[in-house]
């Protein structure tokens, strides 16, 4: 099945303090996710960029069969193009999302809108079920501490397209955010971060740290429906559990994640 | 538990993990390097050793501590301007720092995905 892909470049109407000429990183995002579909050989049917407006987006969705995976800013019931146009909404679901399988690199969509999708017939959605976490530098250039924490999602579109059931994709984007933990606990120091001017900074402990924070984070809010597989469910249970005074619940729900059965993640291009 | 026991120890610590404020032991928090050094000068004391062997780090005060220790070490080492989104909402690394200082729900929030990154590595 072919994919869709979403990359908003103008989201100046909910993010007015970033510059994105200057800042770009919705350029990475595109560089990022383009990358990965092309390493994988993957079809890609059409990409939305410059001209990702919502009535674009819902009038060639309506006639392409396609999945769909699509960065924007989210909230529980709808996620945004450019500009934070509403292109999704929970309660205002067209027919065409039936049959096909949504990526969504959105905050909170996991909430509302990913359920609806798939109650209104789409086969599959993944997505954040809490707000995502995601480090910037100015004056950076395009480089793996900066999409790292996107990668799990990525990793289920992939996977998907690979043939995976949603619930193996599902997983394997949890273990690819585990690999990209456990590489940056290890490794950190084979990563510099570029900057514009061609210099680079070399990634110490504490920008390490941070990045794992991120991205034990984003693993940790991921939710896939309509199987409900995701690191997200453990940590309601998990709060739910030290609210109770167990923390000890917490660690070793946590703990499970580690031991899911090996499978061979996606190459990462660099 | 000897030296060479601690050795191992700390060798299978992942290497970004060396500097981060882990083990609390009346007060204070150490870090894998500072419990390596006080084993090879002999320093080490006889209930801190058997508090790393059984892995018992256990009230919720020390917990919460160790997570407010560990992210305050990284994020005052991070480049000034280096922003974090939390969701669409930036913030500076000062702006995170302050918002762990005064325990505001994202601050917390900080301090608890940091405990969770130290229960895997030191909890048993």
């Amino acid at each position: 099945m072919p994919w869709v892909l979403i990359t908003p470049v103008t989201e100046r109407g909910c993010m007015s303090e970033v510059d994105y000429e200057k800042w770009d990183s919705a350029a990475y995002k595109v560089l990022y996710i383009h990358g990965c579909f092309a390493q994988q050989h993957i079809e890609v049917e059409k990409r939305f960029e410059e001209d990702a407006d919502a009535a674009t987006i819902r009038e060639y969705l309506a006639q392409s069969k396609a999945n769909v995976l699509a960065c924007g800013h989210g909230w529980d019931n709808l996620t945004t193009a450019n500009d934070c146009e509403i292109w999704l909404k929970a309660d205002e679901l067209p027919d065409w999302v039936k049959d096909r399988v949504f990526v969504l690199l959105s905050c909170l969509t996991g909430k509302e809108l990913g359920p609806a999708l798939v109650e209104k017939g789409a086969k599959a959605f993944f997505g954040l079920y809490d707000i995502g976490l995601l480090p910037a530098l100015p004056e950076a250039g395009y480089c793996r501490y900066f999409y790292a924490p996107l990668i799990g999602l990525i990793e289920a579109a992939v996977s998907i397209e690979l043939g995976y059931s949603v619930e193996e994709a599902a997983r394997r984007a949890i273990e690819r955010w585990e690999n990209e933990i456990h590489y940056w606990m290890n490794f950190y120091d084979e990563q510099k971060i570029k900057l514009e001017d061609g210099s680079e900074v070399p990634v110490d402990d504490n920008l390490a740290q941070l990045l794992i924070t991120c991205l034990a984070w984003n693993r940790d809010v991921f939710v896939a429906y309509p199987v409900g597989v995701g690191a997200a469910e453990a940590t309601r249970i998990a709060a739910a559990i030290a609210g109770a005074g167990a923390v000890i619940g917490l660690a070793w729900l946590l703990s499970r994640y580690p031991t899911i059965a090996p499978s061979t993640p996606s190459p990462v291009p660099e | 538990m000897s030296l060479e026991a601690i050795r191992d120890w700390v060798s299978r610590i992942p290497k970004a993990e060396l500097d981060m404020p882990s083990i609390p032991y009346q007060g204070k928090v150490y870090t894998p390097k500072q419990i390596l050094e006080m084993a090879e000068a002999g320093t080490l004391p006889d209930e801190l050793q058997e508090k790393i062997e059984a892995g018992a780090f256990t009230t919720a005060e020390e917990v919460y501590q160790i997570g407010l220790q560990r992210v305050k070490k990284y994020l005052e080492q991070l480049p000034p301007k280096l922003t974090l989104y939390v969701g669409t909402q930036p913030y500076s690394v000062k702006e995170l720092l302050e918002e762990v200082e005064k325990g505001s729900p994202i601050g917390r929030a900080f301090v608890e995905a940091e405990i969770r990154k130290w229960e895997t590595l030191y909890r048993r």
